[in-house]
């Protein structure tokens, strides 16, 4: 595989990956879309999913670094009290359960669902199913604005109406991190599928990505550094594969930051839209 | 969480069972909640975080002492 092709898949992955358009779905379906030579069932590809996913978790870790530190600390000291006394502790918990349902169905049914669906058509049609998922989650969000009695005002006043990740409850926490469990299906964005629960969940739009973020940091995580041992015994250039990783990571970085600013303001929609029609386009070229 | 002793034993039971199926998953061959029939590394390592979480569950449920 050549430094270029690599260099365009860790972008490609750095930047779907947090953006809620499904990188899996981003994976199956452009390389068919633009003809590009390799093969994803090529077992020396596997070693460079493995660097791609841990050079996107490296980067949000970064970004949130003094976050997770405070996290871990409290995690510790609220597991050994048995007692949740600060927010950096109950956001601790919350990130735990969350992780959990992700965690358990990933583990079983990971390699079914994959072998399932790793073919153009099928992540096509996810692809539009996850735009059907974000536009549902916007419809709900507009209906509670209206109730709200908000409809008209700026967005930035219609956003302060919703809340903070910090007062979600572990049963809210529990639900968007079951959506995340959706994302093993390709085309199906976890970033996606958590922030439509955060929206549910009432969450504004940016605390919805900002808690979505940190719930996937331990996925990703956990998706490379289980599989570091495919690192090695493939014969797979590991050095041109760096290059994609480290790409992978700075194109997570900015893409973190440009979204948890757009979100201030912005919605779901284009994404749906994009979605919509890659899903469409996949359908019509591929066979 | 609701604390109570019930609830702590419930907890207890179900770190000893994630204990057994991490065990289990390290050291056998089988297809049993996997794709194929293989020792599952993944599955023991989920299995014995999950008793981690369950043992600090129990934490969380046991009833306070009020000094």
């Amino acid at each position: 595989m050549s430094l270029w092709l690599v260099s365009f898949l860790g972008l490609l992955q750095g930047a779907t990956e947090l953006f809620p358009v499904s990188s899996l779905g981003h994976a199956v379906v452009v390389p068919l879309l633009l003809h590009l030579d390799f093969d994803p069932a090529d077992p020396t590809f596997v070693p460079l999913l493995v660097l791609l996913h841990l050079g996107t978790a490296t980067a949000l870790v970064v970004l949130y670094r003094h976050e997770w530190a405070r996290m871990v600390a409290g995690f510790v000291r609220a597991a050994v009290r048995g007692e949740v006394r600060d927010d950096d502790e109950r956001m601790a918990m919350l990130l735990v359960v969350g992780t959990i349902p992700a965690g358990v169905l990933g583990v079983i049914f990971e390699e079914r669902v994959k072998s399932l669906f790793t073919s153009g058509r099928p992540a096509s049609i996810f692809l539009i199913v996850n735009a059907a998922i974000l536009l549902a989650a916007e419809a709900l969000r507009r209906r509670a604005e209206r109730r709200a009695g908000v409809e008209d005002r700026s967005r930035e006043s219609q956003e302060r109406a919703f809340g903070d990740m910090r007062r979600l409850s572990l049963r809210a926490a529990v639900l968007v991190g079951t959506c995340q469990a959706l994302a093993l299906f390709p085309g199906i964005s976890r970033a996606g599928v958590t922030m439509a629960g955060g929206l549910a969940a009432g969450l504004r739009h940016e605390e919805a990505a900002h808690f979505s973020f940190l719930l996937a940091t331990p996925v990703i995580a956990a998706a490379g550094l289980l599989e570091v041992p495919q690192l090695f015994g493939h014969h797979a250039p590991l050095g041109t594969y760096l290059v994609g990783a480290v790409l992978a990571g700075i194109a997570a970085y900015f893409s973190a930051t440009f979204l948890i600013r757009y979100f201030r303001v912005g919605r779901l929609d284009p994404y749906a839209y994009y979605c919509a029609a890659l899903g469409v386009a996949g359908l019509a070229v591929i066979r | 969480m609701q604390r109570s002793w019930a609830m702590v034993g419930v907890c207890g039971v179900l770190a000893v069972v994630f204990a057994a199926l991490a065990v289990f998953y390290a050291t056998t061959t089988t297809s049993f909640l996997a794709s194929a029939t293989a020792k599952h590394t993944k599955h023991a390592i989920l299995f014995a975080l999950l008793a981690v979480l369950a043992i600090i569950a129990a934490n969380f449920a046991r009833p306070r002492v009020e000094a």
